[in-house]
């Protein structure tokens, strides 16, 4: 299991309950606009938000030193820049 | 030096506060440690600056895609530039209108380009003049 942080309209926030760390990245993503759309991250309810919301969004996975529980997930924006 | 892509992140009175490069004179990879960068610094970041060591003054749809996500996450608009080893692109936002962004070739630019071209190890010849 694991902590799911999600970063939108200026705000990191972390769900409160646990996720399933084998979940993929589209499964993240869309449980992201779920919990969005139901209010579910405080400070970040949008029943609007759009499907493609996360889509330009990485999957950051971080694995505990101590071990499984402490596994975190962070839904943040793409860095990478480039000519090509 | 080889060419090689830079990033610096960029304050308030062109302060650079921190800067990352790549191996590639095309490509600057998605790292975390640049976001984290990001985030951290999000209130007193102004503008965000990359090279383009072999020319194009032009936002790449790797760019364009890049700072439509940054802009989501911060909820707000940044200052976004390319840097070339002759010119500088900068996009800026319309103060009324978020959704209307305007970019120009910079024709007096700041202290920092020198550095940042130095850094992506473009030519001083090919280099502008400061």
């Amino acid at each position: 299991m694991a902590i799911l942080n999600i970063t939108y309209n200026g705000l990191s926030v972390d769900y409160k309950t646990t996720v399933n760390d084998r979940m993929g990245d589209r499964d993240i993503r869309r449980t992201a606009v779920e919990l969005i759309r139901s209010g579910e991250l405080p400070g970040l309810h949008i029943a609007h938000l759009p499907d493609d919301a996360f889509d330009l969004y990485v999957v950051d996975r971080l694995r505990s030193a101590r071990g499984p529980g402490g596994a975190r997930i962070y839904l943040r924006p793409k860095v990478p820049f480039g000519r090509v | 030096m080889s060419e090689r892509e830079v990033c610096f992140i960029i304050g308030r009175c062109d302060t650079v506060l921190w800067s990352d490069a790549s191996d590639s004179p095309v490509a600057l990879p998605d790292t975390r440690s640049r976001w984290q960068a990001i985030w951290s610094r999000r209130d007193d970041i102004v503008e965000i600056a990359h090279t383009h060591p072999l020319g194009g003054a032009h936002f790449s749809h790797q760019d364009e895609t890049t700072m439509a996500a940054l802009n989501t996450a911060l909820g707000r608009s940044l200052i976004y530039s390319v840097v070339t080893p002759d010119s500088m692109l900068r996009r800026t936002q319309n103060a009324e209108d978020c959704d209307d962004t305007t970019d120009a070739i910079v024709v007096d630019e700041p202290w920092w380009t020198a550095l940042i071209r130095v850094a992506s190890g473009i030519e001083s010849s090919t280099g502008k003049e400061q």
